[in-house]
């Protein structure tokens, strides 16, 4: 059903050690907006907010975007 | 000064005095209607307008409360086309006996479209509001 591209924003954050709330308030969203992309309830995220995110946790995108294959259903 | 909040008003009114003179309509029809066949056809198309006008009456509550892009408002907006469309059909019948009731017929089936044009608009405009707010 949903996205198979899955965020890994809380696996970053444990690196980092920094918690979500602190991450919203560095890149300038909201905390609910911010916990809609831990929860891979996102339906897209925007150049800006993955650069503000990666420049935040000093990492490249694809440390926080994963694709993982949909099983298939017959 | 004339604005957006007094105009949706504005239509809630309009959408209750139809209702209500519906309603009187259809209490008083026997009263000066002796005519088996006009007091039938009436009723049938009672019910699928009555229903419809009840439809337009809860989306403009919804729409005044700001409640504009949602499942429920696409259901009422599919309940008023349905009636147009039942009502369409009882005059079509009705045509048989009084043709000029032909032009009701279009007129309401036309309507009917309209309102299902205008679901199918919302639906899509749904699924837009839905990716742009889950667009982080």
């Amino acid at each position: 059903m949903g996205v198979p591209i899955v965020v890994n924003l809380d696996v970053m954050l444990a690196k980092r050690k920094m918690s979500s709330g602190q991450l919203a308030e560095r890149i300038g969203i909201t905390p609910a907006n911010l916990s809609i992309l831990k929860n891979n309830k996102a339906k897209a995220i925007r150049f800006s907010t993955l650069e503000q995110i990666c420049k935040a946790l000093d990492c490249q995108p694809a440390d926080l975007l994963v694709y993982e294959e949909e099983e298939e259903h017959d | 000064m004339w604005n957006h909040s007094k105009s949706l008003l504005l239509t809630a009114v309009w959408i209750r005095v139809a209702l209500l003179a519906w309603i009187i309509i259809a209490v008083a029809l026997p009263f000066w209607q002796q005519s088996r066949a006009v007091l039938v056809l009436f009723y049938f198309i009672f019910l699928p307008m009555l229903l419809a006008l009840y439809g337009l009456d809860r989306l403009l509550q919804r729409l005044r409360r700001g409640q504009v892009f949602s499942a429920e408002n696409l259901a009422l907006l599919r309940l008023v086309s349905w009636m147009c469309f039942f009502a369409a059909v009882f005059l079509l019948v009705a045509a048989c006996l009084w043709p000029v009731l032909i032009l009701g017929a279009g007129g309401v089936g036309f309507l009917g479209l309209f309102v299902r044009v205008v679901k199918n608009l919302l639906a899509e405009a749904i699924v837009l509001k839905d990716e742009n707010d889950l667009t982080i």
